[in-house]
């Protein structure tokens, strides 16, 4: 095997060959085996990875808006009730299997502890990785008064 | 809303500027196949493990008290990298160390790219190695990975590969796919070769050509593993997500296809190339399953119907691979003069009920949404009884018929794998 042996590394095996001493024992009689090891150079085989902004990053695939939504400049999150006694809660199973058993349990703690709470489990309709279809969304903001989303997995 | 998600994301969430801001809350993994009463004592009263509080609790404090809107934590930025730079000398021992270490390996032993070994690999192409073959884009990170023919040359190195083999991972590279996908499911990858390139290269479409014995098959297909792994593909909990993962990614099941002993046209001739042309094209998916005997007592479609029953297709996607006596066969006495014969007649005679369709996780998930949509066969497919049969092969067009082996028994390998592409390997002789 041939090897490059890179400039910096060149000096200083002009100066002090490494020698390493890995074995010296009495069956040998004393004899010393030394073993020279040449420095390589070799090349970091990392890819660049150039971070995007918003602005930059590609349309995605999967719906009209695109496999994934633009980033949202900001997120306000929505002012939250006092109680949840005698409102209506949706249950929305994103489509990771087991979501939708999870809901109906989460329907089921209702009933046995907060039985005003009413619940409505529903499966989103569009694509598991993708917010691609509206009509849910627009039916809870109509007759919902909260969301519980999951289970992502 | 009360966004949950199950403990095993929590990376995702951390790391995604659009999620860090939710108060999310999260579940002991796995959800997934849990009875009634685990869903109810252990997931929903039990804790969340980041917080150590009932996850019920939890869902009633998120929606009745005011919440915060978190704030993404200031990440100090990656460590820039310098592609191609060179690494400080050090012994062979240490820099395998080192590249293991780095996570730049598939665990194996490489060859250490020097600045020889990339310049001789370069002169298995005539293009530049500074000239950008391909990007490809890290969804989840936002980032955007570009690689040249040097690039490419370094992986390829370190591979095992020669000069000689470089067109082919070049035309690999072009495709712009990583062998690894970020997945939790165990995603595997497979790369097949056509046209005059299989021979010159020495590749094995014969006896044992999945199997570890030839030096082309093995080292064009762990190149393709390499240079993924190198795009920063096998990062746990950033980029690989494989839970079992798959080790058919070692070489990515690189075979040539068994055009002298195929009864039928080549794979890349059925993609519009010339046979003269020699071309790669890659495939992806879950499942293999090896015919364990042969089709003694059933005939081979019958055989593919059990098999396909427990691994339903997604829109028709398949890819068979069929010993050169399985094709004679096909062709001398069951009259399938052509490919496209077998795969109509698959089509039409693969049938499974609906309700085992519909009860398989990845078809409910990746092709429910797109029931309720109305989009046909599946809408009217959610409307029927269980035990109503359905063909799942609607479209003939995306099985994908492949011959590779020795011919020492009439065997053959079915999987869900999607081709997902073809690339010219001339191009980047």
């Amino acid at each position: 095997m041939r090897f490059v042996i890179h400039p910096a590394a060149m000096i200083s095996l002009t100066h002090k060959v490494i020698f390493s001493i890995f074995h010296a024992t009495k069956s040998t009689k004393g004899r010393m085996q030394m073993a020279q090891e040449a420095l390589i150079s070799v090349i970091n085989p990392e890819t660049k990875r150039q971070k995007l902004s918003p602005d930059e990053r590609p349309p995605g695939f999967g719906g009209p808006q695109g496999f994934f939504r633009p980033h949202p400049v900001s997120i306000t999150l929505a002012e939250r009730m006092d109680t949840l006694e005698n409102k209506t809660l949706y249950l929305v199973d994103i489509g990771f299997g087991g979501g939708y058993n999870f809901m109906l349990e989460i329907q089921r703690w209702f009933a046995d502890h907060m039985p005003s709470v009413k619940t409505i489990p529903r499966r989103k309709p569009g694509f598991v990785f993708a917010d691609d279809e509206n009509a849910l969304w627009d039916e809870i903001k109509q007759d919902g008064d909260a969301v519980v989303l999951g289970v992502g997995g | 809303m009360a966004p949950i998600s199950a403990y095993t994301m929590e990376a995702v969430v951390k790391n995604d500027p659009r999620a860090i801001v939710l108060p999310f809350i999260f579940t002991p993994n796995p959800v997934v196949g849990m009875s009634s009463e685990v869903l109810y004592k252990k997931l929903l009263e039990g804790n969340d493990p980041a917080t150590g509080r009932p996850v019920i609790d939890e869902i009633i404090d998120i929606l009745t008290k005011p919440q915060e809107k978190k704030k993404p934590e200031s990440k100090k930025e990656s460590e820039s990298i310098r592609p191609r730079e060179t690494l400080q000398p050090d012994t062979e021992d240490n820099l395998q160390q080192i590249f293991y270490e780095r996570g730049w390996t598939d665990g194996l032993p490489i060859i250490l790219p020097t600045e020889e070994r990339v310049h001789k690999m370069l002169t298995g192409t005539k293009r530049s190695p500074d000239e950008l073959v391909g990007e490809v884009y890290d969804h989840d990170h936002h980032e955007l990975i570009k690689y040249t023919v040097g690039d490419l040359a370094v992986t390829a190195v370190m591979a095992g590969a020669k000069p000689e083999h470089f067109p082919v991972v070049l035309a690999i590279a072009s495709l712009r796919q990583s062998s690894l996908r970020p997945s939790t499911t165990a995603f595997g990858s497979m790369l097949l070769v056509n046209g005059p390139i299989r021979n010159e290269l020495g590749m094995n479409a014969g006896i044992g050509a999945f199997s570890p014995v030839n030096q082309a098959n093995s080292v064009i297909g762990r190149a393709w593993t390499i240079m993924s792994i190198c795009w920063g593909y096998a990062k746990p909990k950033r980029t690989l997500w494989s839970s079992q993962g798959c080790n058919d990614l070692y070489n990515n099941m690189c075979v040539p296809e068994n055009e002298e002993r195929s009864v039928w046209i080549p794979f890349h001739v059925d993609k519009g190339y010339k046979p003269e042309e020699s071309v790669v094209s890659l495939f992806r998916g879950w499942s293999v399953i090896n015919s364990i005997g042969c089709a003694a007592h059933r005939s081979i479609t019958e055989e593919l119907n059990l098999e396909f029953g427990v691994m339903p297709p997604l829109h028709s996607r398949a890819t068979i691979i069929l010993d050169p006596l399985v094709a004679a066969n096909l062709k001398d006495n069951e009259g399938f003069h052509t490919k496209q014969d077998y795969c109509r007649h698959l089509s039409e005679n693969i049938k499974i009920p609906a309700g085992q369709y519909w009860k398989t996780d990845y078809i409910d998930m990746l092709i429910s949404s797109q029931a309720n949509a109305g989009v046909e066969p599946y809408a009217s497919w959610k409307l029927l009884p269980d035990d109503a049969l359905i063909a799942p092969f609607t479209n003939p067009e995306n099985i994908n018929l492949i011959v590779v082996g020795g011919e020492t028994s009439p065997l053959w390998k079915a999987s869900e794998y999607g081709h997902s592409g073809s690339a010219s390997i001339d191009e980047w002789r």
